[in-house]
């Protein structure tokens, strides 16, 4: 069973709630009918709502495309929009070199070009940390959507930019 | 959006009524629990029981006002959380930061 459904949202905070519940009302039965848990419907819901917060905040258009993707084997969540380029994929000169997106006492979020055009985030965890709530991070998206997702990536074709993220359905 | 549902010695027990706590919200809710911790100098219990969903921008600004309690040596204190909630926070590890507890008396049995 594959299903694939293109959801546009206009960027308006007001309209998150909205738009979500659209989003997960149409993927839930899907997951359902397709085996899969809670769980994951759950991680899809928290990937979803940071995906249109971020719409919100870093877009700078009218409309962003939520373009979602149920496959065999993997649940697709596109972010598309046409506004100003994430700037990380210039500010990453070299393939497989990282950066260091943001950080705090608990964890460390990365980037990695993966090509000339895309980067891929992944989290590490300082488990060994001694806990100063002053050096704790208040900008958590992209971070939730890492520890979320089990692959996310940014893909930037001018003046198109995409958010991909991944979530392996299980068998 | 917070409303004062009890008040104790030691701290302040709010209920957050909202079910959908985010973006649109976050900043208000920011500054509501910053002027109640300025106003009552005392710890804020936030009763969760109603929210069925937190954000990133919401979660930013719970950790804003724990922030300001912890530099005025009080504190931020969750109760009741819905399970989505509880998942939310142990996937980027804020249940390590806050408080947590089921129940106001078994935040009362363990705080006070």
């Amino acid at each position: 069973m594959t299903a694939t459904h293109v959801f546009t949202f206009d960027n308006r905070p007001e309209n998150i709630t909205r738009c979500s519940r659209t989003i997960l009302a149409y993927l839930e039965p899907l997951l359902t009918e397709h085996g899969q848990s809670r769980a994951l419907l759950l991680r899809a819901k928290f990937i979803v709502g940071e995906l249109l917060n971020n719409a919100v905040k870093h877009s700078g258009t009218e409309k962003t495309d939520i373009e979602v993707n149920l496959g065999e084997k993997v649940l697709t969540i596109n972010k598309i929009d046409t506004g100003a380029p994430f700037n990380l994929v210039s500010k990453i000169e070299k393939q497989d070199a990282q950066l260091i997106v943001s950080s705090d006492v608990m964890h460390l979020l990365y980037a990695i070009k993966k090509d000339e055009n895309s980067v891929s985030f992944f989290c590490k965890e300082n488990l060994t940390f001694e806990l100063d709530v002053n050096k704790l991070a208040e900008h958590l998206g992209l971070l939730i959507i890492t520890k979320a997702a089990d692959e996310f990536t940014y893909h930037y074709h001018q003046p198109t930019n995409i958010f991909t993220v991944k979530l392996n359905l299980s068998r | 959006m917070i409303n004062i549902s009890k008040e104790e010695a030691a701290y302040i027990l709010v209920d957050v009524n909202l079910t959908e706590a985010n973006l649109s919200h976050s900043d208000q809710f920011k500054s509501e629990l910053i002027a109640l911790l300025n106003d009552k100098q005392r710890s804020i219990w936030l009763n969760m029981q109603h929210v069925s969903y937190v954000d990133s921008s919401f979660l930013g600004a719970m950790v804003a006002g724990l922030k300001h309690a912890i530099g005025m040596k009080r504190d931020v204190v969750l109760i009741n959380l819905q399970k989505d909630i509880d998942d939310m926070l142990k996937l980027i590890r804020l249940d390590k930061v806050f408080k947590i507890y089921s129940t106001e008396e078994e935040a009362q049995q363990a705080i006070a």
